[in-house]
């Protein structure tokens, strides 16, 4: 059946065709003008590099940072400085999770320097201390109880019907084992109070930062992290904070460099005892 | 459709096309970043920032890290239509998540950071090739422009009217259409005629319409439209004819040498004895008034009956008559009868209407009693030939 040539001469049928054709012309236009990305490759953001210098035949200083903190500042302390460049061409550091770190990259020496501590590593590799030596070692770490709202009471009333952050995490000294502990110790019967587990510290923290925790245990930098008005009472002073484990085979000649540092920065908030065995070979 | 016009409109499809075309261009691109960026950006971010919630300059480095991965990227597509793209932050991360975005290249991609939501913001920004950008699109809208210049155009509403009575007398459409244009064009009394004259078929309706266009007809007067359909109804539907005899000028002509007399170009049957009563009194209307009284019956008026055998001499009309007018002068019985005659001939040719000016008028003279006649019609209307 035709369409009769009396429909064609009405506006109706005209107007018809030409939105038709104005919509061909419009779908036409979107497809030939379609563009595309190129295959995109995003570089790592957990990893900080820097030069020394030194140009790039040289080995690169890896170090695995336990957090950013300070990581960037000293990557750049160490790129300045003499001894790193006569040996190394770059410093690189990551502060991937401490999770993520393998027994793989243990046993390849990937890294030049790790911030762990010695149950982590022994965790992983039995037999690291074949590969890596201690380098500092980071004791009598100070843990406190936090509180937004005066100072935290040890006390068995006090902590009655508070909320209280803990991480879900049973080898955290820091989150875990310590404020368990220090809740023990003063009889505190845990199976009435109010126990919140988180499962990172991140989640940890930014609930008892929007007010949904009373109490949570942590360090010094706490207080710089969060950046609000907070009380403090110790827990324990002796917790090992950390340890600088070091590859044999580097250029020994960076150690006091590298010691000197991670102590400008780690100072500042860890509030720990340094020891460090090599330091008499260091100029002061 | 006007040429002008569809330079306007080629003109305003490659503004709008250019403008989609931009839009589409950014918004495709930022599309498929977008869909990339969703697929490696969560984990890079997850690592980069999981073990600390932020200051000290590290989301400004991530920031600065991100953007410089995505400066300057290349696009790809049919038509190379962006030079160089380069995505800025806006937000890198932040928990409270703002409206989506309208902007054409603004991506958004959302994560999770312990157990968070988190949402971070870009912007990409093209460089546009502006000369192919907006030469491809002319060129598209130059297509459209054509193919819509192509299309039949609308009919008015009177047209289409014309054009469906054409089709439905079964005239195929390509001639009905060009028919219908041209019936449109026409003025009432021409679309009368056409509807008068179109159902006797017998003539191909483009030469009748060719007829009906000429200014004569589309000109004709009320008046002249009676003195038409008069013509019509005495030469049997022949219009070309009738038209003449309706343009013709009104009064009468005199054709001596025929016998004939044309009333506003219509020609009159009557023969030749009326016909010379005919002529004797047009003639006598040139003189001044015109008035001819009536002779007394008894005496026959013998100067008048000699101007009338002047005369039919002159033209050759019948001898009986002129011995009748020698023999006995002009009558008023014999002038009565031949005023009749013609008189019966005027209205059965013309009717009464239009008979009307060509009839004689009379008078009654108060001294004799008796009337007097002449032509109605003024000396000026009358011809001869």
């Amino acid at each position: 059946m035709s369409m009769s040539p009396l429909f064609l001469t009405s506006h109706k049928a005209y107007f018809a065709a030409l939105g038709l054709l104005l919509a061909a012309g419009v779908g036409l236009c979107l497809w030939l003008v379609e563009q595309g990305a190129p295959q995109l490759k995003l570089g790592n953001y957990h990893i900080y590099r820097c030069e020394t210098g030194a140009g790039a035949e040289r080995e690169i200083f890896d170090i695995l940072a336990v957090s950013s903190i300070h990581a960037r500042a000293i990557a750049d302390r160490l790129c300045r400085a003499p001894a790193m460049s006569r040996h190394y061409s770059a410093v690189r550091i990551s502060w991937k999770p401490r999770g993520r770190l393998s027994a793989e990259e243990i046993l390849n020496e990937d890294y030049d320097l790790i911030w762990s501590r010695v149950h982590t590593m022994r965790g992983l590799v039995p037999e690291f201390s074949d590969f890596y030596d201690t380098l500092v070692r980071y004791d009598h770490y100070r843990v406190y109880w936090f509180s937004r709202s005066g100072r935290p009471e040890l006390s068995r009333e006090y902590f009655h019907g508070k909320r209280i952050g803990l991480l879900n995490d049973k080898l955290s000294h820091t989150f875990y084992l310590l404020p368990l502990a220090s809740l023990k110790e003063i009889g505190v019967d845990l199976s009435r109070e109010k126990l919140i587990y988180f499962d990172d510290a991140i989640g940890l923290y930014r609930a008892f930062a929007r007010g949904e925790l009373d109490l949570v245990s942590g360090g010094l930098f706490l207080e710089k992290d969060l950046d609000i008005p907070l009380h403090r009472t110790l827990i324990a002073e002796n917790a090992t904070a950390a340890t600088l484990f070091v590859r044999k085979a580097r250029a020994p000649e960076v150690d006091c460099d590298v010691a000197g540092a991670f102590d400008t920065f780690t100072d500042t908030f860890i509030n720990a005892q340094r020891q460090f065995e090599g330091a008499d070979r260091c100029e002061s | 459709m006007k040429a002008s016009r569809l330079f306007l409109a080629w003109l305003l499809l490659t503004a709008l096309f250019s403008a989609l075309a931009h839009w589409q261009a950014q918004a495709a691109f930022a599309r498929d970043l977008s869909r990339q960026l969703r697929a490696q950006l969560p984990e890079k971010m997850t690592l980069a920032l999981q073990n600390r919630l932020g200051g000290g300059g590290l989301r400004e480095w991530i920031a600065a890290r991100l953007e410089s991965d995505l400066d300057g990227l290349p696009a790809t597509g049919r038509l190379a239509l962006l030079d160089r793209c380069s995505a800025g932050v806006e937000q890198l991360l932040s928990d409270d998540l703002p409206p989506a975005p309208a902007a054409a290249g603004d991506i958004v991609v959302d994560w999770q950071l312990s157990g968070r939501r988190e949402r971070t913001l870009l912007s990409v920004d093209c460089r546009a090739h502006w000369p192919l950008l907006v030469g491809s699109q002319a060129l598209l809208a130059l297509l459209l422009v054509a193919l819509a210049a192509l299309l039949p155009l609308p009919l008015p509403r009177p047209q289409r009217r014309q054009f469906a009575a054409l089709l439905r007398r079964g005239v195929p459409a390509r001639e009905a259409r060009a028919l219908s244009a041209r019936l449109a064009a026409l003025n009432p009394p021409q679309l009368q005629l056409f509807e008068r004259l179109q159902p006797q078929g017998g003539q191909p309706l483009p030469e009748l319409l060719d007829w009906l266009e000429q200014p004569q007809v589309a000109a004709l007067e009320p008046s002249q439209w009676h003195w038409f359909e008069r013509a019509m109804a005495l030469n049997g539907g022949d219009h070309r004819a009738s038209l003449i005899s309706a343009l013709a000028g009104g009064g009468l002509e005199f054709d001596c040498g025929n016998f004939r007399v044309l009333a506003h170009g219509i020609p009159l049957e009557l023969s030749k004895t009326p016909f010379f009563y005919f002529l004797w009194y047009a003639r006598r209307r040139l003189d001044g008034e015109g008035w001819y009284l009536n002779p007394p019956v008894n005496r026959p008026d013998r100067d008048s009956a000699a101007s009338l055998v002047a005369l039919m001499e002159e033209y050759g009309g019948h001898n009986k008559a002129i011995n009748d007018l020698r023999e006995n002068g002009l009558r008023a019985k014999t002038l009565d009868q031949n005023r009749n005659r013609i008189r019966d001939e005027l209205l059965s040719t013309l009717g009464e209407t239009l008979a009307q000016p060509y009839l004689f008028e009379a008078e009654r003279d108060l001294k004799s009693g008796r009337y007097r006649y002449r032509l109605a019609l003024p000396a000026g209307e009358i011809r001869f030939l």
